[in-house]
């Protein structure tokens, strides 16, 4: 016998998406993700190596240049992407 | 002890909203305990909360619970004025969009995901766009498309896209669609030329087809396979999507007004300090500003630290009005866009679902600067008319009264015939001694204008 309690705190992709998510919506993810998996992967190295070459400028004692990431976490307007 | 079960709080069966005499609860119900227990253990509540993007609560006596079904009971920090993304100008859903993908992406982090991406989940708290459903969260479970991907792209990247490239006024849409703006709606609406937008076609073209492919062919979602980085990767792409639309209000209604109106600089700082002295008098803990243009007169009360909210029907004047606020930080000021003659209604389930302007009051006090010739001599409301509304939606009232010897009511009466007999000083204390009492009265130095303090009497 299912122990009703404990069936509840089992997450369950069903039970949590009340909202439609839509067939097409989660193909359309199977199918462009795979590209755009490479494209963000491609940033972020580019952002680390961009970091790398900051930190080894810094390291010779000239302005450090920090990463874009950084330097958004840094800005107050962190949310207004202008 | 009374209680009541919020209208726009019941899909969701994670939890709901309701009130226990006048204080406002969240529930959390045990199908959604592990869920709200990795939210605080992984330290994503904190982030969020110290970032000030999600709204704060503090866990409340258990016995409050509005069911059986109860794993915990939250009070989450009130938020002075609920608005909607209907009321929002361009910038202001631009930066929710932007918001709602940042924690996304901090959730991910975390190991946790959106499992809804509504727009009315984001709401203005001292001047910066807040979620405020704290049991939008779920544990990421490794594989899994994103479920919130289309709710975001109908409630934020198909208006935004619509608005940017199309026409502003198509935001009016999220109106009419409740659940956003349909994808096959937008993709027509925007045509081919939008299409040159790679993140345009993938989002809303692709997106809309393979909606129309898909729709009769059910999928197990667990048989989809999704990696995590391709989730990042389509968080990143939306937010590059969002960051190009761009709008910029030009040759709008508005946008000029104060270079023609009636007044000298002596007699516009004459106005300014006497609705500051009236503000003063009145004492008010809220005060909306209607026809507020750029909400020159709103911030005085804003600089007052009054919470204000500032409608007008112009969304060129309310996004010039938010970036200005926006650029000065000020944690006060709420602009709004409102069209008066036809004000927001009840919309949603048995519309009740997101409440009238009306039903979101009363305020304390309500200001009306030069508003009142445009509702009665361009819209033909009756003055007893505009008197039993504004009675309806404040206690106090700051309010105009523009004579049609002024050069902007004869501008209105240009192109029309005067069919306003009773549109006259005399008329208009008439009318407005139905329901409100006059506490003082000014006439604007340099100007046929009258200033007016009244306070409802019924």
């Amino acid at each position: 016998m299912v122990d009703l309690d404990l069936a509840l705190l089992v997450p369950s992709f069903a039970l949590l998406a009340y909202i439609d998510p839509g067939t097409g919506g989660m193909m359309l993810q199977v199918i462009i993700g795979s590209a755009l998996a490479c494209l963000v992967a491609i940033k972020l190295y580019w952002r680390q190596l961009t970091g790398l070459i900051g930190r080894l400028i810094d390291r010779d004692g000239k302005a450090k240049i920090p990463p874009k990431q950084e330097r958004q976490h840094e800005s107050p307007r962190d949310n207004f992407g202008d | 002890m009374t209680e009541q079960a919020e209208p726009g709080s019941f899909r969701d069966p994670s939890g709901l909203l309701f009130t226990r005499d006048g204080i406002l609860y969240r529930q959390v119900n045990k199908s959604y305990a592990s869920h709200y227990d990795s939210l605080i253990d992984s330290g994503l509540y904190e982030n969020l909360i110290n970032a000030g993007k999600l709204v704060r609560h503090e866990e409340a006596d258990q016995n409050l619970q509005a069911s059986d079904s109860a794993y915990k009971i939250i009070r989450p920090e009130l938020i002075p004025f609920i608005s909607y993304p209907y009321e929002w100008c361009f910038s202001q859903l631009k930066d929710a969009a932007l918001l709602t993908l940042d924690i996304q992406n901090q959730a991910m982090e975390c190991g946790m995901t959106l499992k809804d991406c509504s727009a009315y989940n984001v709401q203005w708290l001292r001047g910066k766009p807040i979620l405020i459903d704290t049991l939008s969260f779920e544990t990421y479970e490794q594989g899994r498309p994103w479920a919130a991907y289309r709710q975001f792209c109908r409630h934020f990247l198909a208006p935004l896209a619509l608005m940017s490239r199309k026409d502003i006024r198509l935001g009016g849409l999220s109106k009419l669609h409740i659940d956003g703006v349909p994808l096959d709606l937008a993709d027509r609406l925007l045509g081919i030329r939008s299409r040159t937008s790679l993140s345009l076609y993938l989002h809303i073209h692709l997106h809309a087809k393979a909606q129309e492919k898909y729709e009769d062919k059910p999928v197990d979602p667990k048989t989809l396979k999704v990696s995590r980085m391709a989730l990042l990767g389509l968080v990143d792409s939306l937010t590059g999507s969002v960051k190009r639309l761009k709008w910029k209000p030009t040759g709008t209604e508005w946008a000029n007004y104060y270079s023609f109106t009636n007044y000298t600089d002596e007699t516009f700082e004459y106005k300014k300090a006497t609705v500051a002295q009236m503000l003063r008098a009145s004492k008010p803990k809220q005060v909306w500003d209607l026809g507020a243009n750029t909400g020159m007169f709103s911030r005085l009360a804003s600089k007052m630290g009054i919470p204000v909210v500032s409608f007008d029907v112009d969304p060129a004047a309310v996004e010039k009005n938010y970036l200005e606020m926006r650029e000065s930080t000020d944690k006060y000021l709420l602009p709004l866009v409102l069209d008066l003659t036809n004000p927001s209604g009840g919309v949603g389930w048995a519309n009740e679902e997101r409440m009238s302007v009306s039903d979101r009051g009363p305020t304390d006090t309500a200001m009306a600067l030069a508003l009142v010739h445009h509702l009665a001599i361009s819209n033909n409301v009756p003055l007893l008319k505009i008197a039993e509304f504004l009675a309806g939606i404040c206690e106090s009232l700051i309010i105009e009264f523009v004579p049609k010897e002024d050069s902007q009511v004869q501008r209105l009466l240009a192109s029309r015939e005067d069919v306003f007999p009773n549109y006259h000083q005399p008329g208009f204390e008439q009318s407005f001694a139905e329901y409100f009492v006059i506490e003082s009265r000014r006439e604007i130095k340099g100007s046929k204008r009258i200033l007016y303090h009244m306070r409802r009497v019924r």
